[in-house]
C-alpha cells in the first residue's frame, strides 16, 4: 500500500521565518476569572476538527481552544499522517474563525464530558453560608439582640443594676436605668465635665467615669418573688435581705495641680467605707428597700425618679397609696415655643395639674403619676386661689376645696402677647423670652430681651423703664461704691468682669424643652436645671477659678 | 505551570479571611467597664441610648456583617474588580476604625471605663488581610484583562 498525499485545500504558505507564532487560547499558568466558567475568550466545545481529520479522531481537550497544541515552527505532520490533535500552523486562523478560509466542516461528534470540579459548588456554598450568617447577624443586630438594654421582668432589672454595681460597671449601671434617665444623666455629666475641663479644674484628659472612685460589693441579695404593681407600667420590687458595701474616695487624680495645691484637704480625704445590712435596716425603719421599675417598649428598667416617688408615697401615705393615685396625662406640643405657651398658660391659670401635664413624661413621669397624692384638694392644686400663692377670696362658683377637678382662679396677670426665641442645647431646645406683653391690674407691662447685647428691658405702667445689661455693671458698681461706701478697689476689675459675664448668661437663660417618644415637645425641669448650672459655669474663665482659689486660701 | 484555578481561589480565601476577621473583631471586646467587656454592637447600643453619638444612625452598623460578605460574594460571581474595590473600601474603613480607636483610647486614663485593644486590633488586622486580598485580586484581574486584550476580536 502506497501512501497517498493528503488531498483538499492546501495549507497556506508558511513564511520562512516569522518568530514566535501568536498564541491563542489560554496561556499556561494564567488564571481565569472564575470557577466553573470558561476563561475569557475561550470558545465552547463547538470547534470542528481540522479538515481531513477523521470524525472522532483524536480527543479534544475540554478546557482548551482548538489548535492550542501547536507544533514547533516548521514542524509539519508527516505526509499522509493524521495528527493526534488538530494542528494549526503559523498564520492559520482558528477553526472557529474567518469565513471563507475553510470549507464547511463536519459536525463534531459528541465529546465526552470532562470531570467537573466541585470547587465552584464549595465556593458558592461557602459564600452562601457567610452571607446567611452575615444577614442573620445584621437582622439580630437590627432587632437589638446584641444591644438590648432593660430586662424581661422587674426583678431581673433590679438584679441587673446590682450586678452592674458589683462589677464596677458604670456603663452598665447607667444603661440599666430608664432610657430617659440614662440619657439625661449622660447629657448632664458630659456638659458638666466639659466645663470643668475648660475651667482647668479637672485634667483635660479626664473622663466622666474617673470622677467616681467607688467600689460596691453586693452579697446575699434577696428580692421579693412577686413585684408590687403600681400601674400598667410601674412595678416595685422589695429587697428583703443582703448586704451592700460601699468603699468610696474622692477622685482627686482628675483634679489639676493648681486645684490640688489649693485644696490639700481634698487629697487627704479619708476613704469612706459603709456596709448596709438590708434586713437590719428594714427591721429598724419598718420599711423594706423598695426599687421601682418602669416598663418601656416591653422592657423593664429601674427608675431613680419612680423609686424616690414610691418610697416617699409609701412612707407618707402608706402601703395602700396605690388606690389614691390619679395620674395626670402628659400633654405635649408641636413645637418648643408652643410648649412654652402651654406652660405659661398653666401658670396664669394657676392649675398645678395642667402645669404637671406639660412636663416631660420621660424624666417627670413619676411626678405625673404621683402628683395626685400631693394635690388632694383645690387648695393644693390651685396656685392663685386659696392655694400656695394666693388668698382665699375665691369668686362665686369656684370651689375652694374638696375637689381636684374644678377650675382654678386665674392669676390677675394675663399674657397679652408673647414671642420666644429657641436655642439648641444638649438634649433639647432652650426657649427664652423674645418679648412678653402682660396685662396687669395696673396696666400693660412689657418685657423685651435683646439676645445680641444681651439686655432685658422692662416697661411697666407708671414706672421708669428698667434696662438690665452687662454693660451697665461697671456703672452700677461705681454707684454702689459711691452711695454705700462699698470698697471695690483691688480685685474690683475681676469681680466686675465675672458679674458682667454671669449676667450675660443669666439674661440668656430659658426653659429647656425636650422631645418625647411621641414627637411632642415637653417642659424638662431637669434639663432646665442642668442648663442653668452649665450656663453659670460657662460664664466663668480659668482665671476666675484662680481668683476664687486665691480668695479661698487668703 | 500554575493552575489557573489556584490564584483566584487564593485571592478569595484571603479576602474571606479578612472579612471574617472583621466580623469576629466586632464581637470581641472593645470597651471594658469595671469587669464587664462590651463588643462594638453593645457599645453602639449604649452610645445610641445615651445620645452620645448625636444623629449618627447607629442601626446602620448592623449592616456591617453583610458588607463584609460582599467582596467574597462578588468574587465568587467572577466580578473580580468590583469585589476588589469593595474589599478596598471595607479594608479602609476597618483599618481606620480599628487604628483610630486604638490611637485614641488604649492606655488612656485610669477610670473604670477603658478601651480594650482586642476588638479594634482584630478588626484592623482583618482590614489589612482584606487589603492584601484586594491587591492580589487586582493583580489577578489585570493579568486576565491583559490576556483578553491580547486576543483578536472574532
Amino acid at each position: 500500500m502506497t501512501e497517498q498525499p493528503p488531498t483538499g485545500p492546501a495549507y497556506p504558505p508558511k513564511p520562512e521565518s516569522a518568530g514566535s507564532p501568536p498564541q491563542y487560547g489560554p496561556q499556561p499558568g494564567l488564571p481565569v476569572p472564575g470557577w466553573g466558567q470558561p476563561p475569557y475568550g475561550e470558545q465552547p466545545h463547538t470547534q470542528q476538527p481540522q479538515y481531513g481529520q477523521a470524525p472522532g479522531y483524536g480527543q479534544q481537550p475540554t478546557a482548551q481552544q482548538p489548535n492550542t497544541p501547536q507544533p514547533p515552527y516548521g514542524q509539519q505532520p508527516q505526509y499522509g499522517q493524521q495528527p493526534a490533535f488538530p494542528t494549526q500552523g503559523y498564520g492559520e486562523q482558528p477553526a472557529s474563525g474567518v469565513p471563507g478560509q475553510l470549507p464547511p466542516e463536519p459536525p463534531m461528534p459528541p465529546v465526552p464530558a470532562a470531570k467537573k470540579s466541585k470547587l465552584p459548588l464549595l465556593i458558592a456554598a461557602a459564600v452562601a453560608i457567610v452571607a446567611l450568617v452575615a444577614a442573620g447577624v445584621a437582622f439580630a443586630g437590627s432587632r437589638g439582640w446584641f444591644t438590648a438594654s432593660g430586662a424581661a421582668t422587674p426583678n431581673e432589672a433590679v438584679e441587673n443594676v446590682f450586678q452592674s454595681l458589683a462589677d464596677g460597671d458604670i456603663l452598665g449601671v447607667v444603661d440599666t436605668l430608664t432610657p430617659s434617665e440614662a440619657k439625661f444623666s449622660a447629657d448632664m455629666t458630659g456638659d458638666f465635665v466639659d466645663q470643668l475641663k475648660r475651667l482647668k479644674i479637672i485634667d483635660s484628659s479626664a473622663t466622666p467615669d474617673q470622677m467616681y472612685s467607688m467600689k460596691v460589693t453586693v452579697s446575699g441579695l434577696t428580692l421579693s418573688p412577686t413585684p408590687i404593681t403600681i400601674n400598667d407600667h410601674v412595678q416595685v420590687v422589695e429587697v428583703t435581705a443582703g448586704t451592700i458595701t460601699f468603699d468610696g474616695a474622692a477622685a482627686t487624680d482628675v483634679l489639676t495641680d493648681k486645684v490640688r495645691a489649693a485644696l490639700p484637704e481634698v487629697k487627704a480625704a479619708t476613704p469612706a467605707h459603709e456596709t448596709f445590712d438590708i434586713a437590719t435596716q428594714t427591721a429598724k425603719t419598718g420599711n423594706a428597700l423598695r426599687i421601682a421599675s418602669v416598663k418601656e417598649d416591653g422592657r423593664w428598667y429601674p427608675s431613680v425618679a419612680y423609686t424616690i416617688a414610691d418610697n416617699a408615697a409609701y412612707t407618707t401615705v402608706g402601703p395602700d397609696y396605690v388606690s389614691k393615685l390619679s395620674p395626670v396625662p402628659p400633654t405635649g406640643s408641636a413645637t418648643p415655643a408652643q410648649a412654652m405657651d402651654k406652660l405659661m398658660n398653666a401658670l396664669v391659670e394657676g392649675d398645678v395639674s395642667k402645669l404637671v401635664a406639660t412636663l416631660d413624661p420621660g424624666t417627670m413621669g413619676a411626678v405625673q403619676d404621683y402628683a395626685s397624692l400631693a394635690f388632694t384638694s383645690d387648695s393644693d392644686r390651685c396656685m392663685w386661689s386659696n392655694g400656695m400663692f394666693g388668698s382665699s377670696d375665691l369668686p362665686e362658683g369656684e370651689s375652694g376645696s374638696g375637689s381636684t377637678s374644678g377650675s382654678c382662679r386665674p392669676s390677675e396677670v394675663s399674657i397679652k402677647d408673647a414671642s420666644w426665641t429657641t436655642t439648641k442645647v444638649t438634649g433639647g431646645q432652650k426657649v427664652s423670652i423674645g418679648s412678653l406683653t402682660l396685662e396687669t391690674p395696673d396696666g400693660t407691662a412689657t418685657i423685651k430681651r435683646d439676645p445680641s447685647v444681651p439686655s432685658l428691658t422692662l416697661v411697666s405702667p407708671d414706672r421708669k423703664t428698667i434696662v438690665i445689661s452687662p454693660n451697665d455693671v461697671p456703672d452700677f458698681f461705681a454707684k454702689l461704691s459711691e452711695n454705700f461706701g462699698v470698697d471695690l478697689t483691688g480685685e474690683s476689675a475681676q469681680v466686675t468682669d465675672i458679674v458682667q459675664r454671669e449676667l450675660a448668661e443669666v439674661l440668656n437663660l430659658g426653659i429647656t424643652m425636650v422631645q418625647g417618644p411621641d414627637g411632642q415637645w415637653y417642659v424638662s425641669p431637669l434639663h432646665t436645671y442642668s442648663d442653668v448650672f452649665v450656663s453659670l459655669l460657662r460664664g466663668l474663665q480659668p482665671a476666675d477659678i484662680d481668683f476664687f482659689l486665691k480668695q479661698f486660701n487668703s | 505551570m500554575r493552575d489557573h484555578r489556584t490564584a483566584p481561589l487564593a485571592a478569595w480565601i484571603v479576602t474571606a479571611a479578612g472579612s471574617v476577621s472583621i466580623i469576629v473583631g466586632t464581637f470581641l471586646p472593645w470597651v471594658v467597664s469595671g469587669r464587664v467587656n462590651r463588643h462594638l454592637y453593645q457599645l453602639a447600643g449604649v452610645a445610641d441610648r445615651l445620645g452620645v453619638v448625636g444623629n449618627v444612625p447607629v442601626a446602620a452598623l448592623f449592616a456591617l456583617p453583610v458588607l463584609c460578605a460582599l467582596p467574597s460574594g462578588l468574587m465568587a460571581l467572577s466580578l473580580l474588580r468590583t469585589g476588589a474595590v469593595a474589599s478596598l473600601l471595607l479594608a479602609a474603613i476597618a483599618i481606620f476604625a480599628g487604628s483610630a480607636v486604638l490611637a485614641i483610647g488604649v492606655g488612656r486614663g485610669s477610670g473604670t471605663i477603658a478601651i480594650t485593644p482586642v476588638g479594634p486590633v482584630t478588626v484592623a488586622i482583618g482590614g489589612l488581610v482584606l487589603l492584601a486580598g484586594a491587591v492580589i485580586t487586582i493583580r489577578l484581574s489585570s493579568q486576565v484583562r491583559r490576556v483578553v486584550e491580547a486576543r483578536p476580536s472574532s
